[in-house]
């Protein structure tokens, strides 16, 4: 069986405080707390990069799971926003800074929200396929490179974070059957303007199709892992916003205490955003279904169950 | 398509806006009510389920109002 051992997080120290932003955007205190939800966005140090965020997190994940370089056979980083322009890959990058094995494969997935569901599956599947029993998959997409801090719709939301989760074969959580889908008929929804090289998204059209859609993904993935709503005993949402936590689980008839928002002092960490729950969440749950959505439009879903050991 | 405007304002019910209902009335701008700009989003998408229609975003931005939006539904 190859699981979720263990996760951990890097979060900047430093912070954008929304609270002081309210007159420029005119908006309300009230707004923010219960909307948005994101009082705080976390930063990324000025000359830090996406691989120095990665690092940092492999690093934490290495020393708590006295995990030894030489010992990962794979690692996998989520980002659509790499070190430079990408070419060389960032977990190359990463490969290099903490002098990896020359025998450990690492690639590159270009996700956002829905990043480290599909992440799980790849990772997944590649250490199955290789008999591999250590991988790390890395979520790093620090969109503070791109926020346009003018722009009301985005710059209120972001935050930048990093994690790093041991995929091995000593798992914790046993990962179940995943749904996944795309619009690309809405591509445009999340981009980056080619000419600004800024972030630009169309809240109405993301709004909507968080709403229609990810309940419906929600449902088949209960569905194929032979689950009803109530045997679920978390649901791992990405962090949108406060208002689409709230829409999302009065539309699928949840309880609020089973759908956390945790993402008030630090923000949408896009790839980040659902292992940095699962990371405060693991010991109290049995079944966790963790549901990815954002950029593509992209969406994937799926339930880890807890091994008895 | 005929619609009321207790109709729609079912819809801005439904969805949990913050909106005073008792200030409410047709003519009322939502933002003046206390709709904001996420609700809007909301009560569009509850007026796009209920009758079964798409609103394009050029549109869309016009409806600001329960009156703007039971004049549209006429059209449709």
């Amino acid at each position: 069986m190859i699981g979720i051992e263990s996760i951990a997080v890097y979060l900047p120290e430093g912070r954008v405080d929304n609270t002081k932003r309210l007159e420029q955007f005119n908006l309300t205190k009230e707004f923010l707390q219960t909307k948005t939800g994101m009082s705080r966005l976390s930063r990324k140090g000025e000359g830090e990069e996406t691989s120095d965020m990665c690092c940092t997190a492999i690093q934490t994940l290495m020393d708590e799971r006295e995990l030894a370089a030489e010992e990962i056979e794979c690692l996998i980083v989520c980002t659509q926003n790499p070190d430079g322009y990408g070419l060389p890959h960032t977990s190359a990058i990463v490969h290099g800074k903490l002098g990896l094995s020359r025998d450990c494969a690492v690639f590159d997935i270009s996700l956002g929200c829905s990043g480290y569901v599909y992440g799980l599956s790849v990772i997944k599947g590649f250490m199955l396929s290789n008999e591999f029993t250590r991988g790390v998959l890395v979520t790093a997409d620090p969109y503070s490179k791109v926020v346009d801090e003018q722009d009301k719709n985005t710059s209120l939301l972001f935050g930048d974070a990093a994690t790093a989760t041991l995929v091995s074969d000593k798992p914790k959580w046993d990962i179940g059957k995943f749904c996944f889908g795309t619009d690309g008929s809405h591509c445009f929804a999340i981009n980056v303007n080619n000419e600004t090289r800024l972030l630009e998204m169309n809240g109405r059209a993301v709004f909507n199709f968080t709403a229609t859609v990810v309940p419906r993904n929600i449902s088949r993935t209960l569905e194929e892992n032979g689950l009803e709503k109530a045997d679920i005993d978390c649901f791992v949402l990405h962090q949108g916003s406060r208002y689409i936590r709230d829409t999302l689980a009065k539309r699928m008839g949840l309880e609020p205490e089973k759908v956390p928002f945790q993402a008030g002092d630090y923000g949408n960490t896009v790839s980040s955003s659902v292992p940095i729950i699962l990371a405060n969440e693991g010991d109290v749950s049995k079944h966790i279904l963790i549901s990815g959505f954002g950029v593509g439009l992209s969406w994937g879903s799926t339930i880890l169950t807890k091994v008895d050991n | 398509m005929k619609v009321t405007a207790d109709e729609i304002r079912g819809i801005v019910k439904e969805i949990g806006s913050s909106a005073d209902m008792a200030q409410l009335d047709e003519s009322m701008s939502f933002s003046d009510a206390g709709v904001d700009s996420l609700e809007t989003f909301n009560i569009l998408l509850g007026v796009e389920e209920k009758f079964g229609i798409t609103i394009p975003e050029d549109e869309s931005e016009e409806l600001n109002s329960i009156s703007e939006i039971m004049a549209y539904l006429k059209k449709v």
